[in-house]
């Protein structure tokens, strides 16, 4: 007697494939907007297809949208399913069109979206680095210790051959001192942060049960080596996500120590100007890694950094400092 | 069975690679086109939302099937599933769309809605027929295969423009999308050869270049053929890569393989209830003609045995599985089993043989191994607890049968501390004692810093194989039809699904034991025999005078009857008559093959009988009538004393408290202590189509 092959790859395919090519969808559009954050104009807005949003339309309101902000700046990104396939190559992109605030900027093109970028029969693996004990100030040396710890673990997640499914960093930032109450109308006070963490998930096929053991014994000694605290998430049987169990704590002297032999030269000034760089593209594994060591070589660090997939479609946008000189 | 499953990787991969195969056979033989193959880009969304839902059919949340046993051989099955068809995503609904169905005053749009899959091989029209016995209308296979290979060629597109060499000129992708268009045209035209025609299982595709000696290797369309096979090689490379190749050559072959069942329903009335008769199952017999000869021959109290196997979509709720039989057929078990969590102990198996194989490098992060130890324990704790919520419904279904199994042949419960369950788990014991201990102590916070214990390391490796040996992926659902000639059983979609990720459809077998219980025929046979012995018994002493001629050697004058006819006519007259009353089903039927022992028995008797009356009319000697009258009551004797050990063998069949079926889970074999080997079952119908 033999088992018939797995179908729940190829039911995934033809899912995505089905997602992607509807009556009226050959791509995808998105609108991506870099601006200030916090600005006297209110968070930034959803892009929206037509000028009337009034009119019932539901095809002019984006399937997905994120936005993501820190460090002053923010971005947000919508995507639609397009009839649109009259362009050549993976990306189209236009020119920047104001939207009518200041600083701020509004891209929109078309990407073609990848239906081999397979990962919901995946095993998600959540990983929680913490990158210091205190408030978030970075320096431009810290920058470039981010870069490179993402620029580890995204290689280490290329390697295996498992896709990241989103990075983010800072996550759990130290809270506003006037937010203390909390938008649900309770009157429990909010938590304060443990300090600036990376949170980021990749996918692992749960046959390959090696590469997992692999990937976090890669991350143990990493973190080890580094000196920065590491949880993964709770994977006993009845927990839910957002449940962590600590590998290892944030060593504060040795992440230091690390910083230190790795950039002496780096400066340790927190940056006053950043900026935003977005790289757009169909959904694969191994992308991430290669834009932030692009950025490395050119001894540019990152302050923050949201990545995500929407419509298989991977907006990489990091928040990068501005050199003094520069400035 | 455990050895198959671990050695199913490297089969998987074979045999979907075969379906890419196929394809490039076909690319070597179909014509190079000169024009791209069209299709229109709705036909292609179409095809792709019905190749999604018909692998998903998260919109079927009950399905049942309803079977019926024709003769020996052939199994009919109502299939009868309910639909919701506001499960379908908004986007999803507008692609299946009718086109041109310009609705009617009043009247609502109407979908193409997949609701099952099923082999090529089966060329029954397929009539489906809602609740008010109005029949649904249907799309061909002729119109789902287009659609189907539209939706191919639509994916082969979107695969070629995500890829990552689309835009480096030279490449073979790029070639393939933008300079040398004939070769993509080409491979579209094999993929849609391939659908239309199709690929049967196990069968080498012919192609004319089969008949055929190509002399000249370099002429005219070649240059196209290769890069078309270039081209595929770089899109789904065979090895590493970004495995895309078995998903896209699995999905191809299911698409050759198979034909998807879409009916058109109205939105109007989004949940319906459908009906169709799926084609006429025929029985695949297994070869064991020493065993079926034993079963016919010996009076063992033959049961029938049926096994049937199916698959049911992941997504459905409910299943329900009814059998109806002939009401002189008793169903004496009735037994489900599916492997729906098969694929999660799997994982939980290889989880246990990667940390047994990295203990030395995991024990250096002391913290990731309890992570992984405690992940492995949870698991193995809801493992434990599942199977015996499936066992406690097996004993109450032993206990309720008509004539109970009460608890007398399950042994004893041993109660376990938490050292026992991790020496027993540890020496391989995944028995469900063992397990069901575990979870407790696991639940009562007994098995904390389980890194630390003896179970971190080889003891793993003896998990691993315990649970794969013990089948504790497969669970139980037993008959609960009251009456005798039918059974049901109603399998449930756990609460909390152990694989949430899974698509793959879940297979299911049900274990039926048909039986000739009371009044049994040969309980009619046995009295008959009876009869005939106390007739031959009576004319004896009648013709003797007496009972000595029973036990003494002396031989009384006068045996012979002066006047025979009317001793021959009664020995010929009584079994006559009381054979003719006895009602001897055809040796097609079922009941033929149960009874099969059991008419010879009565066929025996009367043989006895009249040979007696034969020899009446012929032997004039008083000694050798007695010692032939002697002669035939022994026989007749005997025959019943066949007829006896028939009712002895009935009775342990009956108390038999596991079927001997190598399709019942492991685990439930041992937890009743059930040694005896399995046996092939006498027929054996499978419902999967050509997976």
């Amino acid at each position: 007697m033999t088992l018939p092959p797995s179908s729940t790859k190829s039911s995934e395919l033809a899912r995505i494939a089905a997602e992607a090519a509807g009556t009226s969808a050959a791509s995808v559009q998105f609108t991506l907007i870099h601006g200030p954050a916090n600005g006297n104009d209110g968070p930034l807005p959803m892009a929206i297809d037509t000028s009337d949003p009034e009119k019932e339309d539901p095809d002019a309101w984006p399937t997905d949208f994120c936005h993501f902000s820190a460090a002053g700046l923010s971005v947000s990104t919508s995507t639609w399913p397009s009839a649109s396939s009259a362009f050549s190559g993976r990306v189209q992109i236009g020119l920047p069109d104001s939207i009518g605030r200041r600083d701020s900027h509004s891209y929109s093109g078309h990407a073609v979206p990848n239906p081999g970028f397979i990962h919901q029969s995946t095993r998600k693996v959540e990983v929680l680095i913490t990158l210091g004990n205190t408030h978030w100030s970075p320096t431009y040396r810290e920058a470039l210790m981010q870069a490179l710890v993402i620029e580890k673990l995204t290689g280490l997640a290329g390697e295996l051959g498992a896709p990241v499914l989103h990075l983010h960093t800072p996550v759990a930032p130290v809270p506003q001192p006037h937010g203390s109450e909390r938008g649900d109308g309770s009157n429990e006070r909010l938590r304060d942060a443990i300090g600036p963490c990376l949170r980021f998930a990749i996918g692992i096929d749960p046959k390959m049960s090696e590469a997992r053991l692999d990937f976090e014994t890669e991350l143990a000694a990493l973190a080890e080596e580094y000196g920065f605290g590491l949880k993964l998430d709770d994977q006993r049987f009845n927990r839910v996500r957002g449940e962590w169990f600590t590998i290892r704590g944030f060593d504060r002297e040795r992440y230091r120590q690390a910083r230190g032999k790795l950039f002496p030269e780096a400066s340790v000034l927190t940056p006053r100007r950043a900026m935003i760089a977005s790289v757009i593209g169909p959904s694969r594994t191994g992308t991430t890694a290669a834009a932030v060591a692009a950025l490395r070589a050119r001894g540019i660090g990152v302050l923050a950094a949201s990545i995500s997939s929407m419509r298989k479609t991977t907006f990489i946008n990091l928040v990068l400092p501005v050199a003094v000189a520069a400035s | 069975m455990t050895v198959h499953i671990r050695g199913n990787a490297a089969v998987a991969v074979r045999s979907t690679a075969d379906a890419l195969d196929h394809l490039r056979t076909l690319i070597q033989a179909v014509p190079v086109p000169t024009a791209p193959v069209t299709f229109p880009s709705r036909e292609a969304a179409l095809g792709l939302a019905l190749m999604d839902l018909s692998f998903r059919l998260d919109h079927l949340p009950r399905l049942s099937e309803h079977l019926t046993l024709m003769d020996r051989g052939h199994m009919s099955r109502a299939i009868s599933v309910d639909v919701d068809l506001e499960v379908i995503s908004g986007r999803l609904r507008n692609t299946l769309l009718v086109p041109g169905d310009a609705a009617p005053a009043g009247g609502s749009p109407s979908l193409w809605v997949p609701l099952s899959r099923y082999s090529r091989r089966d060329l029954t029209p397929v009539v489906i027929t809602d609740s008010n016995g109005d029949v649904v209308p249907r799309l061909s296979d002729r119109d789902a295969n287009r659609v189907t290979a539209a939706a191919f060629v639509k994916l082969l597109f979107m695969l070629i423009n995500a890829h990552e060499d689309v835009a480096a000129p030279a490449s073979p992708i790029h070639q393939l999308r933008h300079t040398h268009q004939r070769s993509r045209w080409l491979i579209e035209a094999a993929i849609t050869e391939l659908i239309t025609v199709g690929s049967p299982v196990g069968q080498q595709l012919h192609s004319p270049l089969d008949h055929a000696v190509l002399a000249a290797p370099r002429s005219g369309s070649r240059s196209v053929r290769d890069l078309a096979l270039t081209g595929l090689d770089a899109l789904f490379p065979p090895a590493g890569g970004d495995h895309l190749v078995v998903p896209f050559a699995r999905l191809l072959q299911l698409a050759t393989r198979q034909y998807i069942l879409v009916a058109q329903l109205g939105l109007d009335r989004p949940r319906r209830f459908l009906t169709w008769d799926a084609p006429l199952l025929p029985a695949q017999h297994r070869p064991a003609p020493l065993q079926s000869l034993a079963k016919n021959v010996l009076p063992v109290n033959r049961e029938f045995v049926v096994e049937y196997e199916t698959e049911i979509p992941r997504s459905v709720k409910a299943y329900h599985l009814t059998l109806e039989v002939r009401q002189e057929i008793s169903v004496r078990r009735f037994l489900m089993s599916s492997d729906v969590d098969d694929e999660f102990v799997e994982v939980l198996a290889q989880d246990l043989e990667s940390v047994a194989r990295r203990a030395d490098r995991l024990g250096g992060h002391h913290k990731l191994l309890e992570l992984e130890m405690q992940s492995i324990a949870s698991r193995l704790a809801e493992l434990g607890r599942r199977r015996l919520i499936d066992l406690a419904g097996y004993e109450a279904y032993l206990a309720r049968l008509p004539i109970p199994v009460g608890p007398g042949s399950a042994p004893p419960r041993r109660k376990l501390t938490a050292d026992e369950v991790i020496a027993a788990l540890s020496a391989g014991d995944c028995s469900l004692e063992v397990l069901a201990a575990f979870c407790a102590h696991y639940a009562a916070d007994g098995m904390q810093h389980l890194a630390k214990s003896g179970l971190a390391g080889q003891a793993l490796l003896n998990i691993a194989n315990g649970l794969r040996a013990a089948q504790v992926g497969r669970d139980v659902t037993t008959d609960n039809d009251p009456r005798e000639h039918g059974a049901h059983a109603h399998w449930r979609r756990p609460s909390v699904e152990l694989s949430p990720q899974s698509t793959e459809p879940v297979r299911a077998f049900a274990y039926m034991a048909l039986a000739d219980e009371a009044p049994a025929l040969i309980e009619d046979i046995a009295r008959m025999v009876a009869g005939l012995a106390l007739m031959v018994l009576a004319i004896g002493t009648l013709l003797s005078g007496g009972t000595a001629w029973l036990y003494s050697s002396q031989v009384s004058e006068g045996f012979v009857p002066e006047q025979p006819d009317a001793v021959v006519a009664v020995l010929l007259l009584v079994p006559g008559l009381l054979l003719a009353r006895l009602a001897l089903p055809s040796t097609r039927s079922v009941l033929g093959q149960l009874h099969k022992f059991q008419r010879s028995l009565a066929a025996a008797s009367v043989l006895v009988t009249t040979a007696l009356a034969i020899a009446l009319g012929t032997v004039r000697s008083d000694r050798e009538m007695t010692r032939l009258f002697q002669l035939a009551l022994a026989v007749l004797i005997v025959i019943l004393f066949c007829c006896l050990s028939e009712f002895y063998a009935r009775r342990a069949h009956r108390s038999s408290s596991v079927p001997r079926s190598m399709r019942v889970p492991r685990w439930l074999r041992d937890a009743r202590r059930a040694t005896r080997r399995t046996v092939e079952p006498d027929d054996f119908f499978d419902a999967r189509g050509e997976v």
